[in-house]
C-alpha cells in the first residue's frame, strides 16, 4: 500500500542514464518534457514509491524519497 | 529554394574554419545535395499540413512508431556498432576523434528512441514501452533502409560514415526545422527539439571528417562513392518522424 511515499530526481547529481526509467515497474519515469539534455522526470501521479529505481540509480543522491502527503492515522 | 533550406546553408553548411582540398570536395558534393534537400524540405512542409488538417491526433502516434522504428536500438545496434567495428585496432589512434563521435551518437540515439516511446506513452497510445516489440509499425521501415548492416558493407572503410552523416543527418535537421515551422505541439516539440540539437552535431560529424579527412584522391574516394550511392532516386528518405512522407 502506497504511504504517500514518492521519488524525485535531483537534477543536480542526475547523470541521466536512465536506469530509473528502465526498471520502474509502473514506467513512471520519463524524459523530462522539451528538455534538450535529456533528463528525466519521475511523474507523481504515477509513482508508487516502491523504491525499486533507488537500488539501481548509480550515484549517490540523485533520487530522493520524499513524502507526497502525511498519512492519517 | 526554401527558406529554411537557405538558413541551413548560410548558417551550417558554407562557414568553416578549414581551407583546402578537403573544404572544396565537400562544396562539390554539396551542391549535388541541394536539390533533394529542398525536395525533402518542401515533403516534410507538406506532410506536416497534411497531419494537421487531418483533424486528428493519430499523427503523432505515427510519427513516434515510424521514429521507434528507425532510431533508438535499431540504428545503434545496426550502423552505429557497425561503423565502430570497421576501423580496425591499428588505425584507432588515427581515427580516434571520429570514434568518440560514434560513441556519442549511439547514446543519442537511444535517446531519441526512448523519446518516440515517451509520446505514445504521455498519450495513452501505449501504457509499456515493450508494447512496440508487438507492433511492426514500431520494428519496421517502409522501404529500403540506409539504416541496416547490409547497407553498410559496401562502404566500411573508416571515412564512408563521412557522406552518409553530411547527406542523412543535414535533412534530419532540415526535416525536423520544416515540421517545427508547422506543428506547433507540446509532444511533438518534446520529440524533436534536443534531437534538432543532436542530428546537427551528427551533420557537423560529417562535415568535419570531410573538412579534416578528404584531402587526397584516395581519402575521398571512399566518401564520394557513399554520395553516390545515397543520391540515386531510390535513396531513402528520414522518417516519418522526423519529416519524411512515409
Amino acid at each position: 500500500m502506497n504511504d504517500g511515499t514518492k521519488v524525485k530526481i535531483i537534477e543536480t547529481l542526475c547523470i541521466a542514464c536512465g536506469l530509473c526509467r528502465e526498471v520502474c515497474p509502473e514506467r513512471a519515469v520519463h524524459p523530462k518534457m522539451q528538455d534538450i539534455h535529456h533528463m528525466y522526470e519521475v511523474i507523481e501521479s504515477e509513482c508508487t514509491g516502491c523504491g525499486d529505481c533507488l537500488s539501481y540509480c548509480p550515484v549517490p543522491g540523485a533520487l530522493e524519497e520524499y513524502q507526497r502527503f502525511t498519512p492519517l492515522g | 529554394m526554401q527558406s529554411i533550406l537557405k538558413d541551413f546553408l548560410d548558417k551550417w553548411v558554407y562557414p568553416t574554419g578549414f581551407t583546402g582540398a578537403g573544404v572544396e570536395f565537400r562544396l562539390r558534393q554539396t551542391e549535388r545535395c541541394l536539390p533533394l534537400w529542398d525536395k525533402l524540405v518542401g515533403q516534410a512542409i507538406q506532410a506536416a499540413k497534411k497531419d494537421l488538417q487531418s483533424g486528428s491526433a493519430e499523427y503523432k502516434a505515427i510519427r513516434a512508431r515510424a521514429g521507434y522504428a528507425a532510431e533508438g536500438p535499431f540504428m545503434s545496434l545496426k550502423q552505429m556498432s557497425t561503423q565502430i567495428l570497421s576501423v580496425s585496432v591499428s588505425e584507432q589512434a588515427k581515427y580516434i576523434d571520429l570514434q568518440r563521435m560514434r560513441a556519442r551518437q549511439i547514446w543519442d540515439e537511444v535517446k531519441h528512441g526512448q523519446l518516440h516511446a515517451d509520446v505514445l506513452l504521455r498519450s495513452g497510445s501505449i501504457k509499456r514501452e515493450e508494447e512496440l516489440m508487438d507492433d511492426p509499425r514500431a520494428n519496421t521501415q517502409p522501404k529500403l533502409s540506409y539504416f541496416g548492416m547490409t547497407a553498410m558493407f559496401p562502404h566500411i572503410h573508416p571515412l564512408a560514415r563521412a557522406g552518409q552523416h553530411y547527406y542523412n543527418e543535414s535533412m534530419a535537421c532540415l526535416g525536423i526545422a520544416a515540421t517545427l515551422s508547422i506543428i506547433d505541439d507540446d509532444l511533438v516539440r518534446h520529440q524533436l527539439r534536443s534531437q534538432e540539437a543532436e542530428e546537427m552535431m551528427h551533420f557537423m560529424e560529417g562535415k568535419y571528417q570531410i573538412d579534416a579527412y578528404a584531402l587526397t584522391p584516395e581519402n575521398q574516394k571512399p566518401i564520394k562513392e557513399v554520395f553516390d550511392f545515397l543520391l540515386r532516386p531510390w535513396a531513402p528518405e528520414p522518417s516519418r518522424a522526423l519529416g519524411g512522407t512515409q
